[in-house]
């Protein structure tokens, strides 16, 4: 257990009920379209290197790195370009991307990545990214300009349903475990802690047996949401408080989810590059479980071959309920940033009723905003004052959304002020 | 794209408490101290009751129609308002005068400012202290509840027997309250019998995370605190702390109405001055004013310093600090 305890948070009912005994796999039958957004991180999109018509290996690389931030995107599967022009993303829509035609079903072998000096360069080599969500990609947060004293590998999986790390934890806690080292031994780091929370008991024992082999500390975190956002967790972890505006590599840490750190391990040890990942499938379906996933799988398929169904008037989440997105269509395929593919319940249109005061948003803002200001500024349209009341902060978690009850859109609306917010930054920037 | 479905933002889950619930529990936490009113004062309690509580509603429903907008009674706030009302008055009050009350309480205490959430003073003690200037006599006549079994009280209330005795002997003739009579203590406002009872609502909704503990125990606290150094002063000055808390709808203010999410500062640290502010002002009203009884002034007297409590007291954003220590 730690001693800082987090300020504020809920604890929504965790539903974390989809089967972690194993990891399944997902079957790939011959004529299977994927879909592969060249986006699927922070930054430009990569730049296709095939052209269609082409038949491309497993693991061959199908986009090297755009202009500034970047990342390569790989094939997930032996097949043939049927299209390059665009795809659909689930989060923001058309991007250009490329079709693919599976030739056959062969899973067993992928094309090796050659080269990489060290583990950064590795990381790019293999297209891998912050699979926690975000998507940033790692070959930069590997190469801190900054001095690095602490690795925090993020095993904290707050989010209610989504169960993709306590599944990758439970099956491959060795690899993590040496991955984890790794990455501490690349950025010279003094200290390496496993963060997990108190809810995956099994999780916190396994990793504990090996731990002591690679020199890591495991903690467990109380279960509370968000636990697992970035400044949250150093916080829980250390104590320490990552400034408005900053980064963690400015308080000396590096943070990693424990998916990333899986996939630097198996690029690492395997030259395997970063073209599947675990996926929760929970929610109303009828077999909730745990895939590892090539990525480009539209929703459709996913449900049909997991034996769940899309049963008209639910809604399709990408990732966890409280800051995934829902999709509009279930053509959209699975990214290298889905963790999971929730099937909810429409909920009733609700009431959306005055403010009581009841002073709940910011008691339970990770941040100590006061997201009931932030809503009337933005509706009012005081975005200087938005500015001054630090709405820049907000992390998205969610939880001032979730607690209000006169079911107010306060994370919504802060969204759209931080975008406004953003707009105003940048105009008083060029003015200066 | 193929089928195109209903798409929202996240969060999609949301908390099971919404303001209707929050209004029911506060109501639940309540009805031991109605029960026991009515088992004591009789079917008389239970029409002043029924009338406050019905007269709310009516009167909200009827000012939601005069302004042209969907009624508001559905979200419960108007049933509490009533009942809360209902609590601060004494058992034999006439009927027509309640509906006075109530119609401060709901149209110039909370409709006129634009309904729930909006109103600067608690509608129920508006109504209250409305009835209090203007109809002094009526409410200040209490009778005894039916099972109290506390003797040496010539009158009904503790508070007033004190001020009584003060102005016509100079000492005070202390009463001792033991624990078992705190189911049913000595007379008072409806909702004041019962100090256990009141105790147990106000827990229940902590335990509910309702409210917060910061209002209550620091009003409480005060009152405690000043009323002790007082008597430790001269025992004559006030009676004991420990049954000023169980009188005088100390408790029923302190739990129920300084904890009004509208009119009480939302952020810790202004909530516990809140609480003090009340406190201070409860005693010096009591011990020094005209009114034996200064709960509901003092809660009224601190809700108009809300606003300025919650501009200065507010909670420190996380990571945000000087940009030189970089």
């Amino acid at each position: 257990m730690t001693e800082f305890n987090l300020k504020g948070g809920i604890h929504p009912d965790a539903h974390k009920t989809s089967d972690i005994s194993s990891v399944r796999d997902f079957t790939i039958m011959e004529g299977d379209d994927f879909f592969i957004p060249f986006v699927q991180h922070i930054g430009s999109p990569a730049s296709a290197v095939v052209n269609i018509g082409d038949e491309v290996e497993r693991g061959q690389l199908l986009a090297e790195c755009g202009a500034g931030l970047s990342s390569r995107i790989h094939s997930p599967v032996n097949g043939k370009i049927i299209d390059i022009s665009t795809v659909y993303h689930p989060a923001i829509g058309e991007v250009s991307g490329c079709t693919i035609k599976a030739l056959n079903d062969d899973t067993s072998n992928f094309k090796k990545l050659d080269g990489g000096n060290d583990l950064s360069d590795l990381a790019r080599l293999a297209g891998i990214v912050g699979l926690g969500g975000a998507g940033f990609p790692t070959y930069i947060k590997l190469n801190p300009n900054k001095p690095i004293d602490t690795v925090i590998i993020n095993g904290a999986e707050c989010e209610p349903y989504l169960m993709c790390d306590h599944a990758l934890m439970r099956a491959k806690s060795e690899n993590i475990l040496a991955g984890a080292k790794m990455i501490k031994e690349h950025v010279k780091a003094s200290v390496c802690i496993i963060a997990v929370e108190n809810n995956k008991k099994d999780c916190i024992a396994l990793l504990k047996q090996q731990s002591q082999k690679y020199n890591i500390d495991i903690i467990s975190l109380p279960t509370k949401y968000p636990q697992g956002g970035e400044k949250q967790l150093i916080y829980s972890v250390l104590g320490r408080i990552v400034p408005s505006g900053r980064l963690p590599a400015d308080i000396g840490v590096l943070i990693q989810n424990v998916a990333t750190v899986n996939a630097l391990y198996e690029a690492a040890v395997f030259s395997k590059p970063l073209f599947e990942r675990i996926v929760t499938v929970a929610g109303e379906v009828e077999n909730a479980a745990n895939y590892l996933m090539p990525i480009g799988v539209p929703v459709e398929r996913f449900l049909e071959r997991t034996g769940n169904k899309y049963k008209k008037g639910h809604k399709v989440i990408f990732g966890g309920p409280m800051t995934g997105g829902s999709v509009a269509s279930l053509d959209i395929p699975v990214i290298k940033t889905t963790g999971g593919v929730l099937l909810l319940k429409n909920q009733k249109k609700h009431k959306i009723l005055p403010c009581i005061r009841c002073g709940k948003c910011s008691e339970v803002c990770v941040m100590g905003l006061i997201p009931r200001e932030l809503e009337q500024n933005f509706l009012h349209n005081m975005v200087e004052k938005n500015v001054d009341e630090k709405i820049m902060s907000c992390i998205e978690c969610g939880c001032c959304s979730y607690i209000c009850p006169s079911g107010r859109l306060l994370a919504e609306t802060i969204k759209a002020g931080k975008k406004k917010a953003t707009i105003f930054l940048a105009k008083k920037k060029e003015n200066k | 794209m193929k089928q195109l479905m209903n798409v929202t933002f996240a969060p999609h889950i949301r908390s099971s408490m919404d303001t209707f619930k929050i209004m029911l529990f506060v109501i639940i936490s309540l009805l031991p101290a109605v029960i026991i009113s009515i088992i004591n004062y009789g079917l008389y309690a239970l029409t002043l009751y029924a009338v406050c509580i019905i007269s709310a509603v009516f009167l909200e429903h009827i000012f939601c129609k005069i302004q042209g907008r969907k009624t508001t009674i559905n979200d419960l706030s108007a049933v509490l308002t009533g009942l809360l009302l209902a609590l601060t008055l004494p058992p034999g009050l006439p009927l027509w005068t309640a509906f006075i009350g109530v119609f401060f309480a709901i149209i110039v205490g909370k409709m006129v400012f634009g309904g729930l959430g909006q109103n600067p003073f608690n509608p129920a003690l508006t109504g209250r202290m409305v009835l209090l200037i203007s109809f002094p006599a009526l409410m200040t006549s209490f009778q005894e509840p039916l099972y109290s079994n506390i003797d040496a009280l010539s009158g009904a209330t503790m508070l007033g027997n004190a001020k009584t005795d003060l102005s016509a002997y100079g000492i005070i003739n202390h009463i001792n309250i033991d624990y078992h009579q705190l189911l049913i203590s000595a007379g008072g406002s409806l909702g004041e019998i019962s100090p256990l009872a009141l105790i147990i609502g106000g827990l229940f909704l902590m335990y509910k995370r309702i409210i917060s503990w910061h209002i209550p125990v620091s009003f409480i606290g005060t009152v405690f605190v000043f009323t002790f150094i007082l008597n430790s002063i001269d025992s004559n000055i006030t009676i004991s702390p420990y049954n000023h808390i169980i009188s005088g709808g100390l408790l029923l203010g302190a739990f129920f109405m300084a904890t009004d999410y509208s009119t009480s500062p939302m952020y810790w640290a202004g909530k516990i001055l809140f609480g003090i502010g009340c406190g201070i002002l409860t005693v010096c009203i009591r011990v020094y004013g005209g009114y034996p009884e200064g709960v509901g002034f003092a809660i009224l007297i601190m809700n108009a310093f809300t606003p300025i409590l919650d501009k200065f007291f507010r909670p420190k954003v996380f990571g945000d600090r000087d940009e030189q220590l970089f």
